[in-house]
């Protein structure tokens, strides 16, 4: 009787759950099934969620365009860029941070707690105005800094509480024999804290390669924009080829996608321990 | 005594170096130009004569232009529904992820499959939705087969606002019933226990040991939540460009249109301050008591 109680308890649980995540997914799901199908089947009324005839014609067709190979790549380099200088930037802090004793300690980490809430849109007027100014507009390098000053609190927060819960015992040795500071950080903790700065970097990437609103005011046509350009300009165009967007919008996700299949628990772990309480 | 405790008993100030690159990098690509919004809001730009002082000639103006309190609304608006919306759904799923579940995989591949909305960008996210809410999509499908009549979820004054908040809900809110679900995971099972046996029924359990120790975490959410919401810009210029008949103007997309294509440089900066203290207001009193707790721990 207990065993068919519970047995109905899991299946009721299971089935519930799965039908959330169906539907939570389900504009994923529609836009993947829709970039394979071929163009008569877009406004087929009633639309169907399968396609009738399977093709990859849009996807040829994406390839075949350069201004998309160009977002693509640039949203790449940017997004790289950034989360590697971001990781160097924020271990440096985190590990100042969390091994020194510094006067305005407190006052500086409450700083950057309050920067993360910082609303960086409301720089958008100095940000297009100094850009020019610097001979920066249209340049990958203006990008890069934005992206990474924004995600730099969270990953100093972050990999300080990670250096923090590593024993400076470890370190001791190393100090003892002469390693200098930075050679222990990045040889030593770092390595150490791997699942954290994988996880931190991976938030870090997320970021960047997502960021819209400096890359649409700070880029001129494909030529240094990344992705998010790309697909915004894509919305509102009558007669649209959906196929072909939802292929975009498809290879846009698919490169977080597989990393995040693959890191996903220390993502997780850096989303949770971001908040502090 | 050990070198490292030595280390930390007195103050080093080499330990600056480690944190200086991040503070000039922070230096430069917020503060100087935060600086930058603030002089501006204060000038008249015109492109042959540059900056020009105008006293508060910007703030005046705003505040006696009517898209300004359009604006203000609509973003209020915007920002309290995303937060009640956000908080519901990842509640919601929170709380049946959080049950004894028979297998943990399980749980956690719906846990990770539940986070997957948060990868898509906003210009992503407006996509997938916008193919949804053509006037002859799948959604349209279904509410004709239900009520006979179609909706026009972006091109009616009623519905858009709420489509464009509903998009950016279903990107956000995976991340808040994360933050939720590990909140309620590190509740420790001995309260429970213990309430258990002195006889308190679940929904007791639920409103005296879990809601207070979630406390604090529901606070940390809103502020984020609020401070992030009330400047969002993206979806907006995605999918409405602040249409139809302004029904989605937002603050963010106010200053955009009046800044980036009216090139009013001084006058948007003026609602740039505006728009940022606000929000200062709110993460100010957050970090207020965020500091007292930690000083009652210390």
């Amino acid at each position: 009787m207990r065993g068919r109680k519970r047995r109905l308890r899991y299946f009721s649980l299971y089935s519930s759950v799965t039908i959330i995540t169906v539907l939570i997914l389900f504009p994923a799901i529609f836009a993947v099934f829709t970039s394979f199908k071929p163009i008569r089947e877009i406004f087929m009324y009633p639309p169907s969620i399968l396609p009738h005839t399977w093709t990859l014609k849009a996807y040829i067709s994406i390839f075949s365009q350069e201004k998309y190979l160009h977002y693509f790549l640039n949203g790449y380099f940017i997004s790289i860029c950034s989360t590697f200088l971001c990781v160097i930037l924020g271990a440096l802090a985190g590990y100042g941070f969390s091994r020194f004793k510094l006067p305005a300690k407190h006052l500086l980490l409450l700083g950057i707690l309050a920067a993360q809430m910082f609303p960086g849109a409301v720089l958008m007027i100095p940000y297009f105005n100094l850009s020019r100014q610097l001979g920066l507009y249209n340049t990958y390098l203006a990008l890069i800094m934005i992206d990474t000053t924004f995600a730099l609190p969270l990953v100093i927060w972050l990999l300080k509480s990670y250096f923090d819960s590593i024993p400076v015992t470890i370190e001791e040795a190393a100090l003892i024999d002469g390693c200098s500071r930075t050679k222990v950080l990045f040889l030593i903790v770092a390595p150490i804290a791997r699942a954290g700065v994988i996880g931190t970097g991976m938030l870090a990437f997320i970021r960047a390669w997502n960021e819209f609103l400096f890359a649409l005011i700070l880029t001129k046509g494909p030529e240094k924009a990344p992705i998010t350009v790309g697909l915004a300009e894509l919305f509102g165009q009558y007669s649209i080829n959906w196929n072909g967007v939802m292929a975009i919008t498809t290879l846009a996700v698919l490169p977080l996608l597989v990393a995040f299949i693959f890191v996903q628990r220390y993502v997780i772990s850096g989303i949770t321990s971001g908040a502090v309480d | 005594m050990s070198l490292l405790t030595e280390y930390k008993d007195r103050f080093e100030l080499r330990g600056f170096l480690f944190i200086a690159p991040a503070i000039i990098f922070l230096l430069f690509v917020v503060i100087y130009p935060l600086f930058k919004v603030f002089e501006y809001s204060f000038q008249e730009y015109s492109p042959h004569h540059s900056f020009v002082f105008a006293g508060l000639k910007q703030y005046q103006t705003l505040f006696s232009d009517e898209l300004f309190w359009i604006s203000m609304k609509n973003t209020f608006i915007f920002t309290i529904g995303t937060i009640i919306l956000d908080l519901g759904l990842s509640w919601g799923i929170a709380l049946l992820l959080n049950v004894k579940w028979p297998n943990l995989k399980v749980r956690n591949f719906f846990r990770g499959a539940l986070l997957l909305p948060f990868l898509f960008s906003a210009p992503a996210s407006a996509l997938l939705w916008g193919i949804l809410y053509q006037p002859l999509g799948f959604l349209n499908y279904i509410i004709e087969q239900l009520s006979g009549s179609t909706i026009s979820f972006l091109g009616d004054t009623r519905y858009a606002l709420f489509s464009v908040l509903w998009v950016g809900v279903w990107k956000n809110f995976p991340l808040i019933m994360i933050l939720i679900l590990g909140g309620l995971q590190s509740i420790p099972k001995s309260i429970y226990e213990a309430a258990r046996i002195d006889g308190a029924s679940r929904v007791q359990r639920f409103w005296h040991i879990t809601l207070p120790q979630m406390r604090s975490l529901m606070m940390t959410i809103i502020v984020i939540d609020f401070a992030t919401t009330f400047i969002h810009f993206d979806l907006v210029w995605t999918m409405t460009k602040g249409g139809p008949l302004r029904s989605t103007y937002l603050i963010s997309f106010f200053l955009y249109q009046r800044g980036m294509q009216a090139f009013k440089f001084g006058y948007a900066s003026a609602i740039g301050v505006i728009t940022m203290l606000i929000i200062s207001i709110c993460v100010a009193t957050y970090i207020f008591i965020y500091s007292k707790r930690v000083e009652a721990r210390a």
